[in-house]
């Protein structure tokens, strides 16, 4: 393992640990399953990370790789469960006393993103993160219509929640 | 709440959390130290351990056919066996090749396209694997040869051949009928989608499905 790349991945990771807390929180309701998405991403990271080029933007490198594998992550088995035991640090700690007025508000955002397909949350995630629908469409591989669609429907199911 | 509102309340979300979460490199460089082990990682071993499993029958069934050359059935059973051992060791070459090449930092749908790709060489193989099903008699004459020294063929009455290649003939049908339901298609049957998902991986198949609804739009 190069020093560089070594430190270019921790350097990576400590600047955008965020993208990781939020698509794994959006992706998986049980806190143990989420402990075991965000240590899939930061593998994953480290094994795509000589694919990174400067023509991406390191936060929508970031999110692709997150949501790939956030996509593609399936498991409910025991051994995993057992391996939770053995494992009493998290690679990403949050101290959630600093948006305890806003917990409330969050869990509502989050439950709402957890209630959508899979490929929806992707969109909206982006959507969020400021993301233009051209973006979400080339970070997605559909078309712009596609997105638009998508984020249209969104509206829609949030309204009628609202309602 | 509307779609702005939640997006201001993402991006403040956002900003508090590059304040307050920290990441645990301790735990990072240990987990990297153990060789930083992906899913995607121990499928490629898993894979990769089968290829070995295979090639190790190869080799040993064609030692047994080198030092037992001749035209009996156990020989012959064999052959029959080594061939599909082949396509087994094939098939395992080819999923390490095709799971190494999955990239999680392409767009979505490419990723998905290269674990669908991996999904439908799988099932490929499988076919082509359980084509053996109606040699099963192969595994019997060679088990025997094998574990007691008796050429079992040799041994069976016409009467017995006939009906053992009757259901070896029944055995064929049914594989043709399976090989001819697999596909994605039918995935509603309840006993073709159990097949698939233990085939193909669960995670595949729920992959499969996200494209499929994303393909909808």
């Amino acid at each position: 393992m190069s020093v560089d790349r070594h430190g270019m991945y921790l350097d990576i990771l400590d600047k955008h640990k965020g993208i990781v807390f939020k698509v794994a929180r959006s992706y998986c309701s049980n806190e143990f399953d989420r402990e075991d998405l965000v240590q899939e991403i930061f593998a994953q990271i480290w094994r795509s990370l000589d694919t990174y080029n400067d023509s991406f933007k390191i936060t929508t490198w970031m999110y692709r790789v997150a949501l790939n594998v956030a996509i593609s992550f399936y498991r409910k088995d025991k051994i995993i469960a057992y391996k939770h035991t053995e494992m009493e640090d998290k690679l990403l700690s949050y101290d959630m006393e600093a948006e305890r007025e806003n917990e409330q508000s969050l869990s509502e955002l989050y439950a709402f993103i957890n209630g959508l397909n899979d490929i929806d949350k992707a969109v909206l995630l982006m959507y969020l993160e400021g993301e233009s629908q051209s973006e979400i469409a080339a970070n997605l591989d559909i078309t712009i219509a596609n997105v638009s669609t998508k984020i249209s429907r969104i509206k829609q199911k949030l309204k009628a929640k609202a309602s | 709440m509307n779609l702005d509102q939640m997006q201001s309340m993402w991006q403040a979300h956002s900003e508090k959390l590059d304040e307050c979460m920290s990441l645990n490199k301790k735990l990072l460089q240990k987990i990297q130290a153990e060789g930083n082990k992906s899913e995607l990682h121990n499928l490629i071993l898993t894979r990769a351990i089968e290829g070995i499993v295979f090639f190790c029958i190869v080799l040993s069934l064609g030692g047994y056919m080198a030092s037992s050359w001749s035209l009996t059935a156990p020989v012959v059973s064999a052959f029959v066996l080594n061939i599909f051992a082949v396509v087994g060791l094939a098939g395992s070459i080819g999923q390490v090749a095709l799971l190494s090449k999955v990239d999680f930092s392409k767009p979505m749908k490419e990723t998905l396209n290269d674990l669908i790709a991996v999904r439908t060489h799988s099932l490929n193989v499988f076919k082509l694997l359980i084509l053996s099903a109606p040699f099963y008699m192969a595994y019997v004459f060679l088990g025997y040869e094998l574990f007691f020294g008796v050429d079992l063929f040799s041994l069976m009455s016409v009467e017995t051949t006939i009906r053992f290649s009757v259901i070896a003939l029944i055995f064929g049908l049914l594989v043709a009928l399976l090989i001819n339901k697999l596909k994605p298609e039918n995935r509603g049957n309840k006993i073709i989608g159990w097949l698939y998902q233990e085939i193909s991986g669960r995670r595949l198949t729920h992959l499969l499905d996200q494209f499929e609804n994303m393909e909808k739009g």
